[in-house]
């Protein structure tokens, strides 16, 4: 390895990193690495530092039924832990023929031979077609039950925002007294929408936190949500408990990732029985 | 708290229950990383099950890998994330509809009462942003179209109107400057912490 083609490979280190090469290139880094133990260490560590890239997305959370969808996919056939999906296919060998109109044992032995080439390509085949049958079938899965999840949750809404007596307003506090919102919900459910406007703008690091208030103070987090340049946002809760359960709603601005209890205080607010 | 590598020992028995654990501790960070990707909060939920199905399923791929537990799932994130880029590139968009305008209902961010950020991963995330906006701010957009976009580097070199060249300069110094940046002292970063891989 001549210096030139060892610095050439250190050059091309961050952008081997990040999965940017174009394939001839990637691969001679590859063989390069083989040889060179420092290049190695030194595109772990990049490889690392461009995973770490991730935590700058900005903070999201899934909704509470992917996980659910998840762990009955484990259930699925060709979800086996610890390895690629099996070939699970059972395959029963043939039975034997009689060969008796074959004249000699040569010729007997080149038409098993054949016999079985042809055998183990079909069931080569099969198990092909039955490993993407699986896999369609898993992928399908996922789609129905998001599907499935999410028209749930349509229907849902629907019924919170026909219902006259699912929207309660609620109202600005003397620290934002424009402030305005709605909130749509029924007592035998825990989903709702919330609708807020022209609240005052965030600090930067800080987030809107709704109150769900039980009738004996104690409060649950509803979620967190964020307001545009005009002051409003909007938020969909899965809440703790059916909306029978609490008494009032109150929003607060707490710092990003929410606070266990209001410290500051409420934006907006009201009764909801 | 029981460690990341024996829940993934777990799942090599069979475990669901394991899996559950690491969805509950990592689901966040990796929906994020998504949802920064792909802009669409349904086709990131599905990405971020196919996610957790790969684990399930290559958790002996892992136990022969370096490294730990978090570095290896997003990895795995960030590369069924390309691949989810790289396929809508080749199919046109569908037409908006009304399905879609509902979902819009959905985008805002949404942290949801049953996964809070752990502790670790706010500080992880302190971190990376105070070590990006230490970045000259050439190289930070040029990583950043790079690492969430899925974009080749000729392709952000048509997005800046800047040379090819330029535009690889700009990657191979950010990367490094952020990794250095990542162990600086002053940052308030032990070394120990960065994995020894």
């Amino acid at each position: 390895m001549t210096d030139q083609t060892h610095q050439r490979m250190v050059d091309l280190l961050p952008e081997a990193a990040l999965a940017l090469l174009p394939p001839e290139d990637a691969e001679a880094v590859r063989e390069h690495l083989d040889d060179c133990p420092a290049c190695r260490q030194e595109f772990a560590d990049l490889q690392y530092t461009a995973t770490r890239l991730a935590y700058a997305a900005p903070p999201a959370a899934p909704g509470p039924r992917v996980k659910e969808a998840l762990l009955a996919r484990l259930d699925a056939p060709g979800s086996a832990p610890g390895h690629a999906p099996p070939e699970n296919m059972v395959v029963t060998p043939a039975r034997r023929p009689a060969r008796r109109f074959l004249a000699s044992r040569a010729e007997r032995r080149d038409w098993w031979r054949w016999g079985m080439a042809v055998a183990a390509v079909f069931v080569a085949g099969l198990l092909g077609w039955n490993i993407l049958l699986q896999r369609e079938l898993a992928t399908t899965r996922t789609a129905l039950a998001t599907t499935e999840a999410r028209a749930a949750e349509q229907a849902e809404l629907t019924r919170l925002l026909s219902d006259p007596s699912a929207a309660h307003s609620l109202t600005g506090g003397d620290g934002a007294p424009r402030a305005v919102g709605y909130i749509y919900a029924l007592p035998d459910s825990r989903l709702a929408l919330v609708l807020a406007y022209r609240m005052p703008p965030l600090p930067a690091g800080q987030a809107y936190q709704i109150w769900l208030i039980h009738p004996d103070g104690t409060r649950d987090s509803g979620g967190l949500f964020t307001v545009d340049s005009a002051g409003n946002g909007h938020l969909l809760i899965q809440a703790p408990a059916p909306f029978g359960a609490y008494r009032a709603v109150g929003v607060t601005a707490e710092p990003w990732p929410g606070s266990p209890a209001p410290t500051s205080p409420r934006v907006i607010g009201g009764a909801i029985q | 708290m029981e460690e990341d590598e024996a829940l993934v020992r777990r799942l090599l028995d069979g475990d669901p229950a394991a899996l559950a654990t690491l969805y509950d501790r990592y689901a966040g960070v990796a929906f994020s990383l998504l949802l920064r990707m792909l802009g669409d909060r349904t086709v990131a939920e599905e990405v971020l099950q196919e996610v957790f199905l790969r684990v399930w399923q290559r958790a002996a791929t892992y136990q022969h890998a370096r490294g730990r537990f978090a570095p290896w799932l997003l990895a795995i994130a960030h590369h069924l994330a390309i691949d989810e880029l790289r396929r809508r590139q080749r199919q046109p968009p569908r037409v908006a509809d009304r399905e879609a305008t509902e979902r819009q209902i959905a985008l805002v961010p949404d942290p949801g009462p049953d996964v809070a950020e752990t502790a670790g991963a706010r500080e992880e995330r302190e971190r990376i942003a105070a070590a990006l906006a230490a970045l000259p701010a050439a190289q930070r957009v040029a990583l950043e179209l790079a690492y969430f976009d899925g974009y080749s580097q000729a392709e952000i070199a048509t997005r800046l109107g800047e040379p090819l060249g330029t535009v690889k300069t700009r990657i191979r110094l950010g990367l490094r400057k952020l990794r250095d940046l990542l162990h600086a002292p002053e940052l308030g970063f032990a070394v120990d912490e960065v994995d020894p891989r």
